[in-house]
């Protein structure tokens, strides 16, 4: 049989969001950073969040300023 | 001498302050700010906006963000000053800022005060 499964998987190379475009990362910012918080509130992983290192480090300090100023929910079961 | 820095305080009231009440906290940190050989560059208020979770019973909150200028040594004293009015301020958070972005004055904060938030 020749028909292989060809198990590889092509995913699109993500390129974090702040590199590629002007925008500055601001905890003021909550309707920003809320997409890139999950549904039970958590920070999005930089695997999901696409975002390089330094990048994804600004954006997780922001999402803790946020919270503590109460602009950004901690948990969903406030 | 120490430099003068450009600095930016959010703080939160509760949503029931009253005029004169919020004219004292805002004079005291005026004056903090104008001891220190500083000056207020800029003076926002938010609309009242729903709190991400309730602070001692209080679901809604008013944000006032204060972009300022001013020795190293006042923001010991404006937190210090926030810290006294804790019935009414809920949170306040101070950071240091670039002097380009205290002084272009269009940032986020322009979009925050017209939507309600999430």
């Amino acid at each position: 049989m020749e028909e292989k499964k060809d198990k590889r998987f092509f995913t699109k190379r993500k390129v974090c969001k702040f590199c590629s475009e002007p925008i500055k990362i601001d905890y003021k910012d909550y309707d920003l950073l809320s997409s890139f918080i999950t549904e039970r509130r958590k920070i999005v992983p930089r695997r999901s969040s696409g975002l390089c290192a330094r990048h994804q480090r600004v954006l997780a300090s922001a999402i803790k300023r946020a919270r503590t100023m109460a602009l950004l929910p901690f948990t969903v079961l406030h | 001498m120490q430099k003068l820095r450009y600095y930016e305080t959010l703080y939160l009231t509760r949503p029931d302050l009253t005029e004169e009440d919020l004219a004292k906290v805002q004079s005291r940190l005026g004056e903090t700010i104008s001891k220190h050989d500083g000056e207020i560059i800029r003076s926002e208020k938010w609309k009242e906006r729903d709190l991400a979770y309730r602070i001692n019973d209080y679901a809604k909150g008013i944000y006032y963000l204060l972009t300022y200028k001013s020795l190293p040594t006042a923001v010991n004293e404006m937190e210090k000053n926030l810290r006294l009015f804790n019935t009414d301020v809920l949170r306040f958070i101070t950071l240091n800022i670039d002097e380009d972005e205290a002084l272009s004055g269009v940032d986020s904060s322009n979009t925050n005060s017209d939507n309600g938030g999430i």
